[in-house]
């Protein structure tokens, strides 16, 4: 069929409403059509009435002249009014239905693109060309319209006979027709006191060779008979058929029928159809010309003369207010001249008789109308519509305002809306709610139509979509074609097209559509309604909204690669799994931002798709309609049933595979966005089973935490390694979005395997390769979230990455849920810069390797709570359940201090006895020196397995790792937890194993590492303080005062020892009267100690100047480190420490078992390495370790043991380390020095800023140390008194003793009299002297001057006398000290100011004279 | 008076910022809110440009439904779908949601153009829907 080439739509008004020639033909030229393939005369003529090129002069109602240049005719076989039923809605249905039909497959419109709607198209483009069922509707609908009582349009103007001259008679032939009933009944129509016109033809055909002798004759006789109106047609010439000359000819000549039945009866099919088999052009022409002939000298001036009559009828209705107030009077006066000139007809309408003004006045009107005399026609129509309007003849009315609204657009172009619209309006309202006759929507319609077409034609769109929205909605099809067009007619409103109202006016189409079963052009509409959203939704900001393109261009950047990674994975998958799915969602389901209308368009077309066994599409749009959340849960319910009914009839469906005939069955799982699984919140757990993290972690053996891989450094690409045969659950936390509860079904994971050294993965492979486990069903409540485990098993070695989770979605859809992230956004390149480069995910993926270790890691009684400084036993079980013998277990620990550990002792071997952490021990000695590696090390790494490395030393005194674990094999590691420090603590643990044999591990090593973390809380127990006052004994001794109270309300602690650790001092109670009763402390309560501290061995003076001792090795390791830039190579020698204990029980503790000493050192470890690294910022930590020893000589270490006394029985004990007398020691400054030898030459600029920062730090340091402490001590020791007559007369020795083991002093030493106290009181001398001060003084020289050697000691001698025994204070005296230099290169800040100092007595000091 | 209202906040890409709807909710018809106002914009967009109010009063129709818009100075638009006429009411409501709304791009958390979540906001409107809506 095709397609209508239409006329203009002013022609199409134009030819809807032409003059109508009704022919009449005899039998014999009905046959010479018939030939032709005519069924009529009418059909012969009818192309040659269109656009009659007439070119004439003719005079108007009121005899003004214009020019008609040419006139459109329809030639009719018959003629009756009101001859065919009102439209019914199913007939329109069928008529739409039939016109869509008879167009092409209704493809998309040309404005829709693939990326919405075109403006440039939708401004440029016809609409016509939009929806060409609607023209055939239009043409169809119009030409059907059939004569009506209010309009005299369809009543023929003329009537043309026709006779044959092969017949006997033709004269008489047309007299028959004359008298025939069609003629009569136009007749009965058409006296209005004029003549209907008769035209007669007489018809040659050529055929008949006989009658060509006769016909001229004949035609005489015709004219002669029925006058001028008269011709003669000779047709059917081509008699010459079996040569057919000119085949190009008979084509032509067919299609001059051809097109005129495509443009007036679009939907009558007769492509096969071949017309004018027996015409050549010239019987064309002829009858071309006979139609032309017949119009300009018959037909047209007949219709003048009616016009010109009429006019003069009913000149004096027109004839202004006089005419109308004498129309009025009549109207209204004479009752009798009403009911003469209306009727009321069949349908209950009041019409006019024919002989009526009004009805003269509208055939007037209708006759200059066809004559194209719009201006006087519009002015009778207004006069005809008062009269119309004051009878209430609605019909009449509403016709007449029709025709006055079509000739105000037809020549008043400029009007005003007002005028036209609410013309139009009122005439279409009229018609449907005013008047009550059946044909009353067909005529709306075509006022409708009308009305839109004129419009069209001059570009008024903007009223466009009110005219077709008032049109009668009394055909669901007939309201579609309309609203479309409405919609259409948006595009074309104003400069820019209004796309929002196209989509709106679609979707209604589409719904339209859809209730008048004609589901294509409903998918159609709603198809354009997604595309126009979706340009919507991608077209650009408005300009004067940079931030917020800015910001969406950045979105759409961040966004775009996730999505295009999503469906680039997606696809691979359904490429993988061969279902052929397509994932180009985006493409096909509505997505803007308005969640309503998004899951109506889905739900609509995924229903359209539904019924047309589109599954494929179908699933798209329901797998769309379920990720909205906010979706009514009325809805939600619905969709999921349609859509696990939806699978369940592509399920039933037989399968094509070439999809020929568009149904594809789906076999392979869809992904769908319920429940949601976020891939960012799964987790992958190695050993489930098992308590801690699993990963593969970089231990650097220098203390630090083991630390995930940096990828680079090892050149993994997996952080997450297992054995073959490993258990691995992954967590997915499932969330159902909706409120309505669904079941998942056989649930499972989707992965890919790669096997090791094979590039290639095949999905027979992952089978084979790893065993995943299936949940059989979970059942989620509405916007319920649960956490699955699917344990996957690997059975070979290789890479695992999950993919994503399938499930069956109730227990009836196959469901495939991606579980894909993008990696790290790729930053290297000006390509990757420029574009969105992310690296493969491997977040959700492990590696499987064949040698790594397999073993089962717990950790048992690990406490939450612990009194500060108890003891607690956890233990460590290490077994090996692989395969293979594991070579290195090594465990770090992040609290060092907190942690005790013991050697690793294989399951099954019971041979020693675990004993407590404590060793008591009957015989302990109250000094003793034990000689131990002074070397500060990490302390936080244990080697368990494995053999002993220098670099992990320390295991030496704490740990004897096993040689190797066998497979099967198991140890336990006894672990004592000790409240260090008050407070909340978190405890890691790493146990970190590799099956290497490497014996000696590197400093970076990587081991599969299982990770605990513990929260520990302390709370307090005991508080411990420690003070230092001088002694008056001797200038080298301490007085060491031990507070100790206990801070908890029920616990009642035995002290069972204390023990004090130092290289050099050795301490010694200063009464033993603390007995076992008196060592006790109660709730609340506090007891105080004191010891004496004094120098082990007193001869040793020169201990600090050995070069083997701890001092000079930080000296000679920090001027290295200075001056040579050079790490340390040496190490501190071992050193002697002194054991002082003090037991307050029947037995002590043996403070030498290795558990014991160990766990000691280590506190010490952990603290020197905190002090060193805040008083030495500059220098850094890994040079700590090698610059300074673990222990100095003249640091004490305290630690008090207790025990609990009732209760569970705990122990433990409370340390101090590092207690500082109080004397001087500056020996580090001496690091400052250059050495002789041995420094660098030269230095770049930033390393010399930064040893001259280094070596200021330390002086300062130094120098603040320095300020308050005193460099020289002065005791005075008394002898006893001789009584020398009235005095008593006692030796003294004052002991001058030098701290400082740099300088020497030279000193004047005054001792002060107590009567000359006072003139020193001003000086700083002792204030709180309270002593008698007549009661001595001083005999003899008093002022001394000497000198004393770095750390040497000067005695002086002196006497005192006194004048009555008794207690006196001796401490009176003045040193004024001067250090002896040498040069030096320390900094000037480095010498104190105590090089020169002057110093009285600090305390006093009583002294018994005579005897008491 | 009918009880049925829409209200919507469109931003300045078409995507609503805060939808709700006053009075009987019918999720049946929560589709044809959408398009009808999402249809009105169309009309917004012209007549805007011609007052130089704020509150452009009403914009479309539809059936028996009415679309009222108010464009702020950012071009965002506050549109309201209601039956009865109520001239006043609506121009109070509407200049007190832009109140809201200017305080809601106040907060930092808040980036322009993006989803309104919060539940003072919502519960704010329906108080001013209940003053002078209803």
């Amino acid at each position: 069929m095709p397609r209508a080439s239409l006329a203009q739509k002013k022609d199409f008004v134009t030819k809807a409403f032409c003059p109508r020639i009704l022919a009449l033909a005899s039998a014999g030229v009905q046959d010479a059509c018939t030939v032709n393939g005519f069924d009529s005369f009418a059909d012969l003529l009818s192309p040659f009435g269109q656009d009659v090129l007439t070119q004439i002069t003719i005079q108007d109602g009121q005899g003004a002249p214009y020019f008609l240049d040419k006139i459109n005719v329809r030639f009719t076989t018959d003629f009756v009014i009101e001859k065919s039923p009102a439209h019914s809605s199913s007939d329109v249905d069928s008529l739409v239905k039939t016109c869509a039909a008879a167009c092409i497959e209704p493809a998309d419109p040309s404005f829709v693109g693939s990326d919405g709607v075109v403006l440039d198209a939708a401004i440029a483009d016809d609409i016509s060309t939009w929806a060409p069922w609607y023209t055939l509707f239009r043409q169809q609908w119009v030409g059907d319209m059939q004569a009506s009582e209010h309009e005299t349009f369809m009543i023929p103007v003329a009537c043309l006979l026709v006779a044959s001259g092969s017949e006997a008679d033709p004269i008489g032939a047309l007299r028959a027709l004359q008298a025939s009933a069609a003629v009569q009944r136009v007749l009965t129509c058409g006296d209005g006191g004029t003549k209907m016109l008769f035209y007669y033809m007489l018809l040659h055909d050529g055929r008949d060779t006989a009658a060509l002798q006769t016909i001229d004759l004949q035609f005489d006789q015709v004219r002669k008979t029925f006058g001028q109106n008269s011709a003669l047609l000779k047709i059917n010439t081509n008699t010459d058929l079996l040569g057919a000359a000119d085949a190009s000819e008979r084509v032509k000549i067919s299609s001059i029928w051809g097109s005129d039945i495509a443009a007036t009866r679009p939907l009558v099919a007769h492509t096969d159809t071949s017309y004018g088999e027996m015409l050549t052009m010239r019987d064309v022409a002829a009858l071309r010309d006979a139609v032309k002939l017949m119009l300009v000298r018959s037909v047209v001036p007949h219709m003048q003369y009616v016009i010109r009559v009429l006019s003069d009828q009913t000149a004096s209705e027109r004839r202004g207010i006089t005419g109308r107030l004498f129309s009025a009077g009549r109207r209204y006066l004479n009752t009798s001249s009403k009911a003469e000139n209306t009727y009321v007809g069949a349908d209950g309408e009041v019409y006019y008789r024919h002989k009526s003004p009004e009805a003269m006045l509208r055939r007037l009107a209708d006759s200059s109308f066809m004559l194209k005399d719009y201006r006087f026609a519009q002015s009778v129509y207004q006069i005809a519509r008062r009269d119309f309007q004051s009878e209430k003849a609605w019909m009449c009315y509403a016709g007449a305002q029709e025709m006055i609204g079509v000739c105000k657009l037809l020549w008043e172009v400029q009007t005003t809306k007002a005028e036209f619209d609410s013309i139009f309006e009122d005439a279409v309202l009229t018609y449907t709610h005013k008047t009550r006759t059946p044909r009353r929507y067909s005529l709306a319609v075509r006022c409708t139509v009308v009305y839109y077409e004129l419009l069209k034609h001059h570009r008024f769109y903007v009223f466009a979509p009110g005219a077709l929205l008032r049109g009668p909605a009394f055909s669901a099809s007939l309201t579609a074609l309309l609203n479309e067009q409405a919609a259409y007619s948006y595009l074309k409103v104003g400069s820019r097209p209004n796309v929002r109202k196209f989509a709106f006016y679609a979707m209604l189409a589409s719904q339209s559509y859809q209730k008048a079963g004609m589901s294509d052009l409903a998918s159609r509409c709603l198809r354009m309604v997604r595309m126009s959203l979706k340009s919507r939704s991608q077209e650009p900001l408005r300009a004067d909204s940079d931030d917020e393109k800015d910001h969406g261009k950045l979105t759409a950047e961040i966004k775009s690669p996730t999505r295009a990674s999503m469906d680039e994975k997606a696809a691979a998958l359904g490429a993988a799994t061969g279902d052929g799915v397509n994932m180009d969602k985006a493409s096909v389901t509505a997505k803007t931002k308005w969640a309503a209308i998004d899951s109506y368009i889905n739900h609509e077309l995924g229903r359209q798709s539904m019924a047309a066994h589109n599954f494929d599409e179908a699933f798209q749009y329901f797998m769309a309609l379920m990720g909205d959340e906010k979706t009514p849960p009325k809805l939600q319910s619905k969709y999921l049933q349609e859509l696990l009914q939806l699978f369940l009839e592509s399920s039933d469906q037989p399968a094509t595979g070439d999809g020929s005939n568009g149904v594809v069955k789906h076999t392979g799982p869809i992904e769908l966005s319920i429940p949601s699984i976020d891939p960012q919140l799964v987790r992958i757990i190695m050993s489930p089973k098992l308590e801690g993290e699993d990963a593969m972690l970089e231990w650097r053996l220098d203390g630090s935490s083991p630390s995930k891989l940096s990828g680079g450094s090892s050149g993994l690409q997996q952080t997450r390694f297992c054995s073959a045969g490993e258990v691995v659950a992954v967590l997915l936390v499932v969330t159902n979005p909706l409120v309505i509860g669904v079941t998942l079904n056989n649930l499972t994971l989707e992965c890919a395997f790669e096997a090791a050294g094979d590039s290639a993965a095949t999905g027979a492979s992952v089978d084979s390769a790893l065993d995943i486990s299936t949940v059989t069903t979970v059942i989620l409540e509405g916007e319920q979230t649960t956490m699955v485990t699917v344990q996957i098993t690997p059975r070979r070695a290789g890479s695992v990455s999950i993919l994503g989770a399938k499930y069956l979605l109730c227990d009836i859809l196959p469901t495939f849920k991606s579980l894909v992230l993008p990696g790290r956004r790729m930053n290297d390149t000006k390509e990757q810069r420029m574009s969105v480069v992310h690296t493969p995910d491997t977040t959700l993926g492990f590696s499987v390797s064949s040698d790594l270790p397999r073993l089962e890691i717990t950790v048992d009684d690990l406490p939450d709570t612990l009194m500060s400084g108890s003891m607690h036993r956890a233990c460590l079980r290490v077994a090996n359940s692989g395969e293979l013998p594991c070579h290195s277990v090594t465990m770090w620990v992040s609290h060092p201090s907190f942690v005790g550990v013991r050697p690793p002792r294989l399951c099954g071997d019971e041979d020693e006895e675990d004993t407590g952490m404590y060793v008591s021990w009957p015989d302990v000695a109250k000094h003793e020196r034990i000689q131990v590696p002074n070397v500060l090390r990490d302390y936080s790494t244990f080697v368990l397995v494995g053999q002993q490395a220098d670099a992990l030393g320390s295991s030496a005194h704490c740990v004897e790792p096993l040689i190797s674990l066998g497979p099967g094999e198991a140890f336990t590691v006894p672990i004592w937890i000790r409240g260090d420090r008050v407070g909340a603590h978190t405890l890691s643990l790493c146990i970190g194993a590799n099956s290497a044999a490497a014996a000696v591990p590197k400093d970076l090593t990587v081991m599969r590492s299982r990770r605990f973390e513990v929260d520990l809380l302390v709370t307090p127990s005991l508080r411990v303080n420690a003070f230092v006052r001088p002694s008056t004994r001797n200038p080298r001794e301490r007085l060491l005062g031990v507070e100790v109270e206990n801070m908890h309300a029920e616990l009642s602690v035995q002290l069972v020892q204390t023990t004090f650790t130092s290289g050099f001092y050795e301490l010694v109670p200063v009464s033993n009267s603390l007995g076992p009763r008196k060592a006790l402390v109660g709730p609340r309560q506090s007891i105080s100690m004191v010891y004496r501290a004094r120098p082990h061995d007193m001869t040793q003076s020169d201990r600090l100047l050995r070069s083997d001792s701890p001092e000079m090795f930080a000296v000679r390791a920090l001027r290295q480190f200075i001056y040579s830039s050079e790490k340390p190579a040496s190490t501190p020698e071992a050193i002697d420490l002194i054991y002082s204990n003090n037991v307050f029980t029947d037995e002590g503790i043996d403070c030498k078992h290795h558990s014991l000493q160990s766990y000691i050192m280590r506190s010490q470890a952990h603290r020197r390495r905190n002090t060193l690294r805040s008083g030495y910022p500059l220098i850094p930590d890994k040079y700590h370790s090698v610059m300074f020893p673990l222990f100095e000589s003249f640091g004490i270490d305290f630690v008090l043991f207790w025990s609990q006394i009732g209760g569970p029985g705990r122990a433990g004990h409370h340390s101090i380390s590092g207690i500082d007398l109080g004397v001087p020691h500056d020996y580090l400054v001496e690091g400052l020095n250059p050495p002789t030898e041995g420094a660098a030459r030269t230095w770049l600029s930033d390393t010399m800023h930064d040893r001259e920062a280094l070596i200021h730090s330390i002086a300062s340091r130094s120098e603040a140390a320095l300020r308050s402490e005193r460099p020289l001590d002065v005791t005075i020791r008394v002898d006893a008194a001789q009584k020398s007559g009235p005095l008593y007369v006692a030796d003294v020795a004052v002991s001058v003793f030098n701290h400082s083991w740099r300088y020497g002093y030279q000193f004047t030493l005054d001792l002060l009299s107590p009567n000359e106290l006072d003139e020193f009181l001003a000086e700083g001398a002792r204030m709180d002297y309270s002593g008698s001060r007549a009661a001595w003084s001083w005999l003899g020289e008093t002022s001394y001057s000497a000198s004393v050697e770095p750390h040497g000691l000067t005695v002086l001698h002196a006497r005192l006398s006194c004048y009555a025994p008794g207690t006196i204070d001796v401490a009176l005296w003045r040193l004024q000290a001067s250090a002896s230099m040498e040069p030096t290169a320390v900094p000037a800040v480095a010498n104190s100011r105590n090089l020169d100092c002057v110093l009285y007595p600090a305390q006093p000091h009583f002294v018994h004279v005579g005897a008491i | 008076m009918s009880s049925t209202y829409y209200f919507a906040i469109v931003g300045t890409n078409d995507s609503p910022l805060y939808e709700t709807e006053l009075g009987v909710q019918r999720d049946e018809s929560k589709y044809l809110n959408q398009f009808i106002v999402h249809a009105a914009l169309d009309l917004v967009d012209d007549a805007q440009f011609m007052s130089t109010a704020c509150y452009l009063k009403i914009v479309d129709r539809y059936n028996d439904w009415n679309v009222s818009a108010y464009v702020t100075p950012s071009n965002t638009r506050l549109m309201l779908l209601h039956e009865a006429k109520a001239d006043d009411a609506i121009r109070l409501f509407f200049t007190d949601c832009h109140e809201l709304y200017l305080k809601t791009l106040l907060n930092p958390f808040y980036e322009p153009n993006t989803l309104i979540q919060s539940q003072a906001f919502d519960t704010k409107v329906n108080v001013l829907a209940k003053k002078y809506l209803f």
